[in-house]
């Protein structure tokens, strides 16, 4: 069965908040950093709007839960990144696992980050019958997404958001969900060097 | 770092706005599956009639369901074990809309087939076709528990198939395939009473029945002789007068009333035939290009809460068809959309 789209306002509101965005970083002026950490492990708090109607609810969910990431840097730039998330809410559990690449653009303490990320999902209701104690499913998972990161001190940074539009294959239809994460980014040794003055 | 961060929350924003912007306002459906000795449920989209089946579905009842009705508060659901003479109890989850059955099962009588609930869903009502009566039940509000009234069950004629509640509780009618006729009874808290007439004989090999929502006919639909008979209704005593009789397809099995229009299921030519009411003296008028071709050997209809679309059980196609419906002529068009069953549905409830 196809998913059934969104309504036109959405859409006309979304397409203006990616306009305003593209504005707005266009205004800013940045430029690579030649400073990096070779790891950076992000821990934080997650919300998930989850596509709950594709299996049989009346409404999308409101999910909170975790997201946590481990990401070694190639170069200041390149880097690969391996995400693990949970959220979770009535009746429903929903855990993704993906990893790969991602793209940094650094200037002073502040980090942009743009991602895509390949893995698998598993999905819980949890719901009992006469016969079962809940229903799992697990399936592919796919992410796109990024945010920024705000250096604290050397060995700690700030990731003020990370947003990832996040598809799902389970209970055997496609869901569609946003999830949003902020939290702890912690660093550890260092590649690349400083500009001489 | 302001900026950059104001430009990442819109990001965040954006894609809410994208992807998570607005629920589709939705119908519950649940259809009974004998063969599985379950009940399958569906969310189905308002606009589009798309389905989608709520996870975990079909959910186990009783041993051969047959029937299924879903009381008025929506907190669960009945569903009449034909085989296994009981009614199963299956609260509805609110967020969900899955089904988890309460035992033990309600006994009834033998091969309870049908189920009627009155209006503000105080009573129960089953109809067993071998033991030949009404189990009637009161409803507990806040657990759905069923206690038979007194005097129930309540005896008929023998083999009785089909009954209907008209929408005021106030009267039951009763089809009788060996005589072919319809019993009236009066309704009184649940309690049962023979209408002091006669039964009224209609067609050879009636089947199915219900009644209008204005209260004023009666339709039954006469499998051997394919046709659907009228019959007018005395509003104090709910006594009954054949009024005429109607062709319709092969082996008319049910029938759904939408305003002036009355369905007929016709199971053996699997189309729908449509006639439109004459509110004053009941003559139906068969409309313009009926009847409709439903496929896959339709043995149930039902109208969605909007009144938007017919809805079919597919006896071959183990399925539940759609078909939408023009408002302002009653005439019926094929859609796309469908809801794959498994096996042989029986029966379907459409909630809002």
């Amino acid at each position: 069965m196809a998913i059934e789209p969104v309504g036109v306002p959405c859409k006309r509101a979304g397409v203006f908040l990616f306009f305003v965005f593209s504005v707005v970083l266009a205004a800013s002026s940045i430029s690579v950093g030649q400073v990096a950490p070779r790891w950076e492990v992000f821990g934080g708090y997650s919300y998930m709007r989850f596509d709950s109607p594709t299996i049989g609810y009346a409404n999308w969910s409101n999910l909170n839960g975790f997201n946590g990431e481990v990401t070694f840097n190639i170069t200041t730039r390149f880097s690969v990144t391996a995400d693990g998330s949970g959220h979770y809410g009535s009746l429903l559990t929903v855990y993704n696992y993906m990893a790969g690449p991602q793209y940094a653009w650094r200037r002073d303490k502040s980090k942009f980050f743009a991602h895509v990320l390949f893995g698998k999902a598993q999905n819980t209701v949890n719901i009992t019958t006469a016969t079962r104690g809940g229903f799992e499913s697990v399936g592919r998972a796919f992410a796109a997404g990024g945010g920024y990161d705000w250096d604290v001190t050397p060995r700690f940074t700030i990731r003020a958001v990370q947003a990832d539009y996040l598809y799902t294959n389970t209970f055997g239809m496609r869901q569609n969900d946003v999830r949003i994460s902020t939290g702890l980014v912690f660093h550890f040794k260092q590649i690349g060097h400083r500009p001489r003055l | 770092m302001p900026g950059k961060c104001a430009s990442l929350v819109l990001i965040a924003m954006g894609l809410a706005a994208l992807v998570g912007c607005g629920s589709n306002s939705t119908h519950t459906a649940y259809v009974t599956l004998p063969t599985s000795n379950a009940v399958a449920a569906y969310r189905i989209d308002n606009n589009s009639a798309q389905f989608t089946a709520i996870v975990g579905s079909p959910y186990p009842a009783g041993t051969s369901p047959s029937s299924v009705l879903v009381h008025p508060s929506k907190h669960f659901a009945y569903a009449a074990n034909q085989v296994g003479n009981d009614i199963s109890l299956l609260p509805i989850n609110s967020t969900i809309g899955s089904l988890t059955e309460t035992l033990p099962r309600t006994a009834a009588g033998l091969a309870p087939a049908s189920l009627l609930m009155d209006t503000p869903g105080n009573f129960l009502f089953a109809l067993n076709q071998v033991s030949s009566s009404i189990s009637v039940y009161s409803i507990n509000s806040g657990s759905g528990a069923l206690a038979p009234v007194a005097g129930s069950p309540f005896s008929t004629f023998q083999n009785p198939v089909a009954f209907t509640l008209a929408p005021s509780g106030k009267f039951l009618y009763v089809v009788n395939a060996n005589l072919a006729a319809v019993f009236a009874y009066t309704v009184n808290s649940g309690v049962l009473q023979p209408v002091t007439n006669l039964p009224v004989q209609v067609g050879n090999g009636p089947s199915g029945i219900t009644v209008d929502p204005t209260e004023k006919w009666v339709y039954v639909a006469n499998s051997t002789d394919n046709s659907v008979s009228v019959l007018s209704i005395n509003s104090s005593t709910g006594a009954l007068t054949l009024v005429s009789s109607f062709a319709v397809g092969t082996d008319p099995r049910s029938i759904a009333v939408q305003g002036q229009y009355v369905y007929v299921a016709n199971l053996g030519s699997s189309n729908i035939s449509v006639f439109s009411v004459n509110a004053t003296t009941g003559v139906l008028t068969q409309i313009t290009n009926s009847p409709f071709s439903a496929g896959g050997a339709p043995l149930f209809v039902a109208i969605d809460p909007d009144g938007k679309f017919l809805y079919t059980g597919s006896q071959s196609g183990s399925s539940i068809s759609v078909m939408s419906i023009t408002s302002s002529t009653g005439a019926l068009t094929a859609t796309s959309q469908s809801a794959s069953t498994g096996v042989a549905p029986s029966s379907m409830s459409v909630t809002k």
